[in-house]
């Protein structure tokens, strides 16, 4: 395993920087102005890594609208970075390319993450909403990363994990030095002290059944979409016209099941016209339905729809965790 | 070929012929939509019960069954003026510029019901997808046991493919019309396609149903399938939900773990039984 000595991270993200469009944490998302030092301190952003791989709004072609013809072009795309992404975050994106892959494969997803390179951080310090270990993660979970990484004392030890990761180790190898055996042996323990740390509940799925009292809790709801705009895992859209004067775009960009007019039919039938219908579909899918489909949850535990609901609608409470 | 890589690019189509099929304040009219590309357009394979999207540029997509039988040298649809989409098409000549995306869907299990008598029950725009699924069995009607064909429509105005369906009345030995209430001249049924159904009551023996029309018809066609003693496994109809990807990605069309677009929007009542808030 490589270790970078903290003094030289200034140098390490500028090495990389020549290379790639390197994104790292700020307080509230990913973005390519981050403060160094920071990053590597930030537990996670307000927003999930999941806009890398699958934008807020994402043009799918663009249109000539006095010849009504579609415009293709195919721009090449750099390739991004993630650095310091979060075990949770990179989970979020594994649950997404389940979604985007199966069947139809979706080419916009996949040439993002097909671009993307991931030098994920151990979390060292979870927080007081962080439960990804009831969802059968840990905060130093790596599938997914091309890079490990863990934050030990004065240093950052690394582990590549796929040939794309060994490659970006190269890359910066000048800075690197081989980890000390006490390192190594350090890293384990923090992994093991984080693990610790993380509240651990015992779900019980089992309560999520369509005629549940725990829908009740919808009452509250604001259909605001804060929930599922935050979540790494929810991927619905919309399919939209967008038209400038003689030109256009057909875009996609993200909408929200807890939005009423997100299943309004043009009959003006609407099958989730209420929030409790709305509620219980979003959490029924992640713990239910999305379980039938491929055998795990489509929740990594990341806590920020607990955090950030506006009215305090808690998973945590609704499956049972107290 | 990038057209088949990216399941979100449309073909360029043109619409080649539009006949006025109900007029009203929500009227109907059928679009005969050909691919430009000649090759596409002859490999263009699909499945009676299966869609297309069809999209305007800067207007949007909208989804529709496809009317016209595999076969045929173009896709045919049906489309009730409702909103931007369907309003835009409504307002196309012969000769304009669509886009298709497709064939979206699961379609009918046509092989499965090989050997099987067929009931075919419709109602309104409904026909839509039967219509396909009618031709499709007289082309292969040596595989098909005996045909039933029931429609209905609110008056005699607001029956889509009119001629076609009384040409059907006069080939099939058991072809049903049927309009709400009573019109002048009218000599054919008078009632809702339910209650048309008890008094024609096919037989369940070694037969499948397949219904499709407005929810509360399906709803009450069911019913009476049951009283009728056909199983849930023999009945069959299709689903609508509101559309955008077609491809289960988007999210909004779910009942449970199924989407309608892809899963669906055929499905045996057998499945639908067991799933929550299926309208
Ligand atoms: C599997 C399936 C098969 C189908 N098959 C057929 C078929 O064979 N034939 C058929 O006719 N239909 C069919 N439909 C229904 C068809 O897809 C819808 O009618 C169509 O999507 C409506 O699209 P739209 O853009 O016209 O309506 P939208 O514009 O999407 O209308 C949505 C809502 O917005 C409102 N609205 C529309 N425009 C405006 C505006 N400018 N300002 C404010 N509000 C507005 C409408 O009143 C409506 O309530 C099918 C649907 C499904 C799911
Ligand atoms: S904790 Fe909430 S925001 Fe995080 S993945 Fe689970 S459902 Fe999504
Ligand atoms: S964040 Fe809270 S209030 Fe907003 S839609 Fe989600 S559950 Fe409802
Ligand atoms: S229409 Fe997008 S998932 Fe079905």
């Amino acid at each position: 395993m490589k270790a970078l000595d903290k003094a030289n991270l200034d140098k390490f993200v500028e090495l990389l920087s020549e290379e790639f469009n390197v994104y790292s944490i700020t307080d509230t998302d990913f973005s390519t102005d981050f403060d160094n030092n920071k990053a590597l301190e930030i537990l996670k952003p307000i927003k999930s890594a999941k806009e890398i791989v699958f934008p807020q709004t994402e043009p799918l072609f663009k249109f000539d609208l006095v010849g009504k013809e579609i415009v293709v072009n195919e721009k090449q795309n750099s390739t991004n970075l993630m650095l310091w992404i979060k075990p949770c975050d990179v989970r979020g994106i594994n649950i997404l390319k389940k979604v985007f892959e199966k069947d139809v494969k979706d080419v916009y997803f996949a040439n993002k993450l097909n671009n993307t390179i991931f030098v994920g951080l151990a979390c060292n310090n979870p927080s007081r909403n962080c439960f990804c270990t009831s969802v059968s993660i840990t905060p130093y979970y790596k599938e997914g990363m091309d890079v490990f990484a863990t934050s030990v004392n004065g240093a950052i030890i690394f582990e590549a994990l796929t040939e794309k990761g060994k490659e970006v180790l190269e890359k910066v190898n000048s800075l690197l030095r081989d980890a000390t055996k006490d390192e190594v042996e350090k890293a384990k323990e923090i992994h093991l002290q984080a693990e610790n740390k993380v509240r651990r509940y015992n779900f019980n799925t089992s309560r999520l059944t369509w005629d549940s009292d725990v829908w009740r809790i919808s009452e509250i709801c604001l259909s605001c979409g804060i929930c599922t705009y935050l979540c790494p895992t929810c991927h619905c859209f919309d399919i939209i016209d967008e038209n400038y004067v003689y030109e256009g775009e057909r875009i996609r960009i993200w909408d929200s099941c807890m939005y009423s007019e997100y299943t309004l039919q043009a009959s003006g039938h609407n099958p989730r016209a209420y929030r409790l219908q709305r509620l219980r579909n979003r959490i029924m899918h992640k713990f239910v339905w999305f379980k039938e489909m491929f055998d795990e949850y489509a929740c990594t535990g990341c806590g920020r729809c607990v955090s950030y609901c506006p009215v305090n609608i808690s998973l945590i409470e609704i499956l049972g965790g107290v | 070929m990038v057209l088949q890589l990216n399941p979100y690019l449309p073909y360029p189509a043109y619409i080649r012929g539009i006949r006025d099929e109900v007029l009203d304040k929500r009227p109907i009219k059928t679009f005969t939509i050909e691919l430009k590309d000649e090759k596409l357009m002859k490999n263009f394979t699909f499945k009676p019960g299966q869609c297309v999207m069809v999209g305007i540029i800067g207007v949007g997509e909208a989804i529709f069954a496809i009317a016209s039988p595999p076969n045929a040298d173009c896709i045919e649809i049906s489309v009730m003026k409702m909103g931007r989409v369907t309003t835009a098409l409504h307002n196309c000549n012969v000769g304009d510029k669509v886009f298709v995306r497709g064939p979206i869907g699961n379609g009918f299990p046509v092989e499965e019901w090989e050997g099987k008598n067929i009931v075919l029950i419709a109602g309104g725009i409904g026909i839509t997808p039967l219509r396909s699924l009618y031709y499709y069995i007289c082309d292969n009607r040596g595989k098909y046991g005996e045909l039933t064909f029931i429609y209905g429509a609110r008056s005699s105005k607001d029956l889509c493919f009119k001629e076609e369906i009384f040409e059907i009345e006069r080939k099939e030995k058991t072809c049903h019309i049927t309009i709400d209430f009573e019109e002048e001249g009218w000599t054919r049924h008078v009632g809702f396609v339910p209650d048309v159904l008890m008094k024609v009551s096919p037989s369940p023996k070694n037969s499948v149903a397949i219904t499709c029309g407005p929810p509360i018809m399906i709803r009450y066609v069911i019913q009476n399938l049951h009283k009728l003693g056909f199983k849930p496994s023999q009945i069959y109809t299709t689903l609508e939900k509101r559309m955008k990807c077609g491809i289960g990605k988007c999210g909004r069309c779910n009942i449970g773990s199924l989407y309608v677009c892809k899963d669906g929007p055929v499905f045996s009542y057998e499945t639908l039984q067991k799933l929550p808030e299926v309208f």
